[in-house]
């Protein structure tokens, strides 16, 4: 992974500036920075998705939200009855009753009988009535219309459903309202491509599984007339909504790293050329065994006994495992997580996708706002899903981090350890890091040692030499770097 | 199509109640209208009754009837409920649903 290639998943067209179309907010977290401002007001988004993509979601959220600024709309299913819309939201927190009753929202369900028989032509002109009386009725400029394509089914010519499709359009354009579809994809998504063409704004959302775990995915595949950012974002349907997670150039605004703290050891702070900087991120790569975990401690009890706040997360190993690994090289961590000084959280990688695990730390970062983040090992990210999965998680992560001038230390497990002493993560993260510690065994005649090497640390004269230590009762003994005792 | 109970009632003794929902005045709308009352005319001779519903000025009772389309013919009794989409230009659709053929030829 070279330095530049993180760049390649970062939008770097982000501009403020172009903004000529008028914009809708849809107050979605995140979903307005992918669209740069909004949905475009008075005009047609189309939002594409498979079945359980999330489309009557972030349909009913863009109302909830609208209504939480007073906003009125109206949505209108072809596919769920309202009370099964109601239920729906309710699970979501969303009481669409309440709105109801505000004159925010109205909701349509009409029963289509696709028996209906037909005699000569028709029109959906009667729909549009109801929908304008209604909008109208509330003063409503947004409109969602959930599974069009199950509307489209009651014109058995397509020629004929794209001609009324087109007419629906115009006519709601001319009131100058903000439109929603969502499409179902599937085999029969191709007879319903022209939504695409006629629409101002098309988003695509969906929903994989890899490996058995699952990842929603987000891409707006078309703007006209604006600025958006294009790659594909993941994001989350969490119990507060959509959570769209784009890496963004807001993500990049860095705060600078800060003043030199100890490590919590004389030598080693004079190995690392005195000590680290807060606010940076730390890399210890090693193979197994080799004291990564102890090394991070050791590093954090000497934060929380300053007290500042450690939140640890680990891939590898429970609460308990930990605790009393760590007791046994001297370093009770019960005292730190009774002071409140450290939170350990313990996470399966395979239990859900990326943008989950993402969004849960997040979450736990804004809440229990930690000045150092310890996330043992990110070699077990790999887990999540895929090596691009676990890439976007931590590059994510770091941001994340990076954003909120939380001191970084990550762990990971090498497994060659003396062929690929440089690509120490694997994982594209070690470019990004400012300092980078790399532990390893010797041998030396009859007995095994341990060494610790600096393989970088940003703004400071670090050593360059191997630096021998040992894993006592009382923690880490780095020998002295001069004598070597 | 019909309940086995009102069966024994003769077809020529029911009485129709309509609701014909148009849009606007358009020619659409009054070929609809032209093509109803005919058919009832011939069909029904004095025992339906036809209101027509402009969905513009009155959505509300399209949205009870859950009609998207337009034109659309609400057959509202006798039960059960009937609907039949379009203009009526074809009439055969119109008798089929309403098994006039049938019961005519069991007349003649």
């Amino acid at each position: 992974m070279n330095p530049s290639s993180h760049h390649e998943i970062i939008d770097k067209s982000y501009s403020v500036e172009f903004q000529s179309l008028p914009k809708l907010p849809t107050l979605i977290g995140g979903l307005d920075d992918v669209l740069h401002g909004g949905l475009p007001k008075g005009r047609l988004t189309i939002v594409n998705g498979g079945p359980g993509a999330g489309k009557t979601v972030l349909g009913l959220e863009l109302l909830v939200r609208g209504a939480e600024t007073g906003q009125s709309a109206v949505f209108i299913s072809f596919e769920e009855s309202s009370e099964a819309m109601r239920r729906n939201a309710l699970a979501m927190g969303w009481n669409l009753t309440k709105i109801e009753e505000e004159g925010k929202l109205a909701l349509v369900n009409p029963e289509i009988d696709y028996e209906t028989i037909a005699s000569g032509e028709f029109h959906i002109e009667g729909l549009c009535a109801i929908l304008t009386g209604q909008a109208n009725r509330l003063g409503a400029g947004l409109i969602v219309i959930d599974a069009v394509d199950m509307l489209l089914r009651l014109f058995d010519d397509p020629k004929k459903a794209r001609n009324q499709l087109i007419f629906l359009h115009r006519w709601l354009s001319d009131q100058r309202m903000t439109v929603v579809m969502t499409v179902k994809d599937g085999n029969e998504k191709r007879k319903f491509d022209y939504l695409d063409f006629m629409a101002d704004c098309v988003i695509q959302i969906d929903q994989r599984v890899h490996e058995q775990v699952t990842t929603r995915r987000l891409r707006v595949k078309k703007y006209r007339g604006s600025d958006f950012a294009s790659r594909e974002h993941p994001f989350v349907i969490s119990k507060q909504g959509i959570v769209v997670m784009p890496l963004t150039f807001v993500d990049l605004v860095e705060q600078s790293t800060g003043s030199m703290v100890s490590a919590g050891d004389a030598n080693l702070d004079e190995v690392l050329g005195g000590g680290y900087r807060k606010s940076s991120s730390i890399l210890i790569s090693g193979p197994s065994g080799s004291g990564k975990t102890t090394l991070a401690f050791s590093i954090a009890a000497a934060a929380a006994g300053r007290g500042e706040r450690v939140l640890y997360l680990s891939f590898e190993q429970s609460k308990q495992a930990l605790t009393s690994e760590m007791l046994s090289v001297g370093l009770d961590l019960s005292t730190f997580v009774d002071d409140n000084t450290l939170r350990i959280t313990a996470m399966l990688p395979e239990a859900m996708g990326m943008e989950e695990h993402l969004y849960r730390i997040i979450q736990e970062v804004e809440e229990y706002q930690p000045v150092h983040m310890i996330v043992d090992a990110i070699s077990a990210t790999r887990r999540i899903g895929s090596p691009q999965a676990a890439m976007e998680f931590l590059i994510r992560l770091y941001h994340a981090a990076k954003k909120r001038g939380i001191t970084c230390i990550y762990t990971n497990q090498i497994f060659s350890s003396m062929k690929n002493e440089l690509e120490i993560s694997g994982l594209g993260i070690s470019s990004l890091v400012d300092s980078a510690i790399l532990l390893n065994y010797f041998r030396e005649k009859n007995r095994v040692g341990r060494s610790l090497l600096v393989l970088k640390s940003r703004g400071s004269r670090h050593s360059d030499k191997y630096h021998e230590f040992r894993i006592t009762d009382n923690g880490i003994v780095i020998l002295d770097p001069q004598t070597g005792n | 199509m019909h309940p086995k109970g009102q069966k024994a009632e003769k077809p020529e003794q029911l009485h129709y109640s309509l609701i014909l929902f148009v849009v606007n005045e358009g020619t659409n709308s009054r070929r609809a209208r032209n093509n109803l009352e005919r058919l009832c005319e011939q069909w029904l001779p004095r025992r339906h009754t036809i209101r027509v519903v402009d969905v513009l000025k009155d959505y509300q009772t399209a949205l009870d009837h859950n009609i998207l389309l337009t034109p659309s013919v609400v057959i509202m009794s006798p039960e059960p409920r009937k609907i039949i989409h379009g203009d009526l230009s074809d009439e055969s659709k119109f008798t089929e649903l309403l098994n006039f053929k049938g019961e005519n030829e069991d007349d003649r």
